[in-house]
């Protein structure tokens, strides 16, 4: 089966949409292309790590991802989330519909949980432009995206959450900051003043 | 340090050790005009890049950066092998301190002459060009001498004059053309230390910029990509610092007696034209050239010669 996840790179200060399209077929084998750099490639071992303790598993079939653009050399280790999603997908252990509507980014630690990513919100501000309707990321980041309005942005501690999230069960709220508000509280108040 | 501010001019302070050079610089922040929006989120999207926004989110202090004059020229301007701004971009819209100045390699502030002058800097590497933004307020701070003492009646200088034109000469040309304002800071001394007195908020130290710096908005309003007085061009000049003849004979009495340089002339120019904004004077007087005169130590006799 086929699925496409999609997450976020960050070239400069600008994002640009990737699409990971992850691809289940018979056979054994797991093949990651579409340049990326160490980081991506060592992410088959978290996944599993993270997908095993948390009763689920990385299938035992021929995997094929494919993040595209393909000739756009991918860095960091923030596509953990939106490959083991894509993963789960198309393997049939878990449903997500809509799937296609979010930006996904995150680490994955060995648990599930994650760690924060950097680029947050150039990310947020590319996904709103687009037109995606929600962005899951890190929790310890979510401040940094919840800048952007009109877009749903979900900070998320682990991976069970997003698959809940998607599973229709699951308490998880976008987080949503009045920026203007915030901006202008502290404006008067330097660190040091002459 | 409320004329830099005013009209984003670069500034040097040169005074000993312990004078308060940090001291004021840390301070400047707090009296540039606070953030717009916009502004906030050019400068939050880069630090979002870097990855230090840390629990905080859209943020509104000015950044403030002063990277030890260890840094190298990647770590200063961006790059590296997974291209990340650098010192320069970060402190975007916000205040660089580069304390000790002559202590910085020379190729590491050659480096910042372009970003100096366009506000932006290329990053160009075989595989891949980025674009940063680094719109900064410089603030520099060094000691008169390697051994940190000159023109002190108490303190002898014992460096030797060969030393310390090697020294200061390393500050001199590209870096020093675009620093406006030359500031000797003097060591206070203990009754001023320990009066209780305070002196003024920087709350309005920053409204009075503020004011100044909305004349000088509108004033280029039409013009492209000059946003304060700092970055007027010589044209611009001729057209917004018009003298009068008082004025125009105190500037040459002046650039004759102290031996100014024409490089000098345009600079004590637009300080004095953020002089006049300051006091809300439409035109450049006699005694706001006066003024911007006394900001040029470095380029009189004595000092680089």
């Amino acid at each position: 089966m086929l699925v496409k996840v999609y997450g976020s790179a960050v070239f400069g200060v600008e994002a640009t949409t990737i699409t990971v399209e992850v691809h289940m077929d018979k056979g054994i084998g797991y093949h990651l292309v579409g340049l990326p750099d160490n980081a991506i490639k060592e992410s088959s071992y978290r996944i599993a790590a993270a997908l095993k303790n948390n009763g689920l598993s990385l299938p035992g079939k021929k995997i094929t991802i494919n993040m595209a653009p393909a000739d756009l050399r991918k860095e960091g280790s923030a596509y953990d989330l939106p490959l083991a999603m894509g993963i789960l997908v198309a393997s049939d252990q878990i449903k997500a519909p809509e799937i296609e509507k979010y930006i996904i980014m995150g680490e994955l630690s060995l648990d599930g949980s994650l760690q924060p990513i950097r680029g947050a919100l150039p990310i947020a501000i590319k996904a709103k432009e687009e037109g995606y309707k929600g962005f899951f990321l890190p929790i310890q980041n979510v401040k940094e995206a919840a800048i952007v309005a009109g877009l749903d942005v979900y900070g998320v501690s682990n991976l069970r959450e997003v698959i809940e999230f998607f599973a229709g069960k699951g308490t998880l709220q976008p987080t949503v900051i009045d920026t203007r508000a915030e901006f202008y509280k502290t404006l008067d108040f330097p660190e040091f003043d002459f | 340090m409320e004329i830099a501010a005013a009209g984003g001019h670069n500034i040097i302070l040169i005074g000993p050790p312990g004078a308060g050079k940090t001291m004021l610089a840390k301070r400047v922040p707090s009296i540039l005009p606070p953030m717009t929006l916009r502004e906030a989120l050019e400068t939050t999207k880069i630090h979002s890049v870097a990855g230090k926004l840390k629990e905080v989110g859209l943020m509104n202090q000015r950044p403030f950066r002063s990277p030890h004059h260890t840094i190298s020229n990647v770590a200063l301007v961006g790059g590296g092998s997974y291209p990340q701004p650098g010192e320069i971009s970060m402190a975007h819209n916000g205040v660089l301190f580069l304390d000790e100045l002559p202590e910085f390699k020379r190729d590491v502030l050659e480096v910042m002459r372009q970003p100096l002058e366009d506000r932006e800097v290329t990053i160009s590497r075989a595989k891949f060009t980025v674009t940063y933004p680094s719109s900064f307020m410089l603030v520099a701070s060094m000691n008169p001498s390697p051994s940190g003492f000159f023109n002190d009646p108490s303190m002898p200088n014992t460096s030797s004059p060969h030393e310390m034109q090697r020294y200061l000469s390393k500050i001199s040309g590209p870096l020093l053309d675009r620093i406006d304002i030359h500031i000797e800071v003097t060591p206070v001394p203990f009754e001023k230390l320990a009066d209780d007195r305070k002196a003024e908020s920087s709350v309005e130290i920053r409204k009075r910029v503020t004011a100044a710096r909305e004349i000088q908005t509108k004033r280029f309003e039409e013009i492209e990509n000059i946003h304060y007085n700092a970055q007027m061009s010589s044209k611009l000049i001729r057209e917004y610092c018009a003298l009068d003849d008082q004025s125009k004979e105190l500037l040459k009495t002046a650039m004759e007696r102290l031996n100014l340089s024409a490089r000098a002339y345009d600079r004590i120019l637009k300080v004095s034209r953020t002089i006049a904004d300051l006091d809300g004077a439409p035109a450049v007087i006699s005694q706001h050239i006066a003024e911007a005169i006394q900001y040029r130590s470095l380029d009189r006799d004595g000092w680089l010669g």
